[in-house]
């Protein structure tokens, strides 16, 4: 971040030159119905950009739809919001549709972004890989957030981040999308991590 | 990163609006961050207009092999509701302009107006790739 001042360690706080508003582009990222609408109209202090549409059977036999018989629709394009953590940071949140079909609007997406929220869900970890491996290849740094559902099993986050095969230092928490509170604790781990990199950059 | 918009060219987009039936200008970065918005629109809504108008820029270029050549440049989305429309236009590198109308305008006027615009603001209308970002340039 090239306003930080230079002279400051890389604590991990959130360090922003005082009295500038900074706004910083996230994306909540995930597979197909893992709560990233949820999490994104959860945080919104303003309207969200919603852009659901009812499931077509066509669709539905293509979106994994396990163990989601109340989903009816789907995000076709994009959801917005935002979210002022405080009087220097304005965070605006792009969540992307989950399905393969809706990459190339995905890539466009990431355009401007300085890092992603994945929300995961332990009933179906498996899925998460594709996400977090296009991110890899985009270089994107990002949080891990599982999204907290009723019936999913309860593990543990050492045994999570070993099944998602995640790097010591990507953090990962848990979340409830549908709590403000508990999802803006999840962004909050991922701006921090964000500036703490960037720290780490400026200072080598 | 950059602050939230100070609309500082806010008061240029007010001029596309003599147009008769103009409605609302936006000018928004092809990361979908707001720029600029004339002046009778809530910045909340433009904030969020912003977002969906790069997402309509995103889908629209997407959609060129239907055109025939899937390389060709995207230049207008034109977009018809039953009363009025939304034209966007390219406004320079990684930027767009949209100016929402009613149904009665003299479209050819419009674009016209949204074009001058464009060449007016020139390189200030130039949304740099941002340095400071993961993202690839
Ligand atoms: N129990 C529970 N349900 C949730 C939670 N988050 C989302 N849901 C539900 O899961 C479904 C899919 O959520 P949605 O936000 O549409 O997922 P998306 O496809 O990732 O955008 C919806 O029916 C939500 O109401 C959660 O934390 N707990
Ligand atoms: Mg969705």
């Amino acid at each position: 971040m090239g306003s930080a001042p230079a002279s400051e360690p890389a604590t991990g706080e959130v360090h922003l030159r005082p009295g500038v508003q900074t706004a910083v582009k996230l994306l909540v990222v995930g597979h197909f119905a893992v709560g990233k609408t949820t999490f994104v109209g959860a945080l919104s202090e303003i309207r969200p950009l919603r852009t659901e549409e009812v499931m077509t059977e066509a669709g539905a036999i293509v979106d994994d739809l396990a163990g989601m018989t109340d989903k009816t629709t789907t995000t076709v394009a994009l959801d917005f919001g935002r979210l002022t953590l405080n009087d220097r940071l304005v965070l605006y949140l792009f969540g992307t549709p989950g399905q393969q079909r809706f990459a190339p609007l995905w890539h466009d997406m990431t355009r401007g972004a300085l890092g992603a929220l994945v929300l995961a869900d332990t009933r179906r970890l498996g899925h998460s890989f594709e996400v977090m491996g296009v991110l890899e290849e985009l270089g994107l740094p990002y949080a891990v957030a599982l999204n907290q559902f009723d019936d999913a099993p309860a593990h543990e986050l050492d045994e999570v981040r070993d099944a998602l095969d995640l790097l010591p230092e990507t953090p990962l928490v848990r979340c409830d999308a549908r709590d403000r509170v508990s999802s803006t604790r999840a962004l909050i781990s991922l701006v921090e991590y964000l500036l703490t990199r960037i720290g780490h950059l400026e200072h080598t | 990163m950059t602050g939230p918009t100070n609309n500082a060219l806010g008061w240029m987009l007010d001029e596309v609006l003599k147009v008769p039936e103009a409605r609302h200008a936006i000018l928004l970065s092809a990361d979908g961050m707001l720029r600029a918005y004339s002046k009778d629109i809530d910045r909340d809504d433009a904030e969020r207009l912003a977002a969906g108008l790069s997402g309509v820029q995103s889908i629209s270029r997407s959609t060129a092999e239907f055109c025939g050549t899937p390389h060709t440049p995207w230049r207008q989305t034109l977009i018809e509701f039953a009363d009025g429309y939304v034209f966007l236009v390219a406004a320079g590198e990684g930027a767009y302009l949209a100016v929402s109308t009613g149904e009665d305008v003299d479209m050819e006027a419009v674009t016209y107006r949204m074009h001058k615009l464009v060449d007016r603001l020139g390189k200030e209308l130039t949304s740099p790739a941002r340095q400071d970002t993961g993202s690839p340039a």
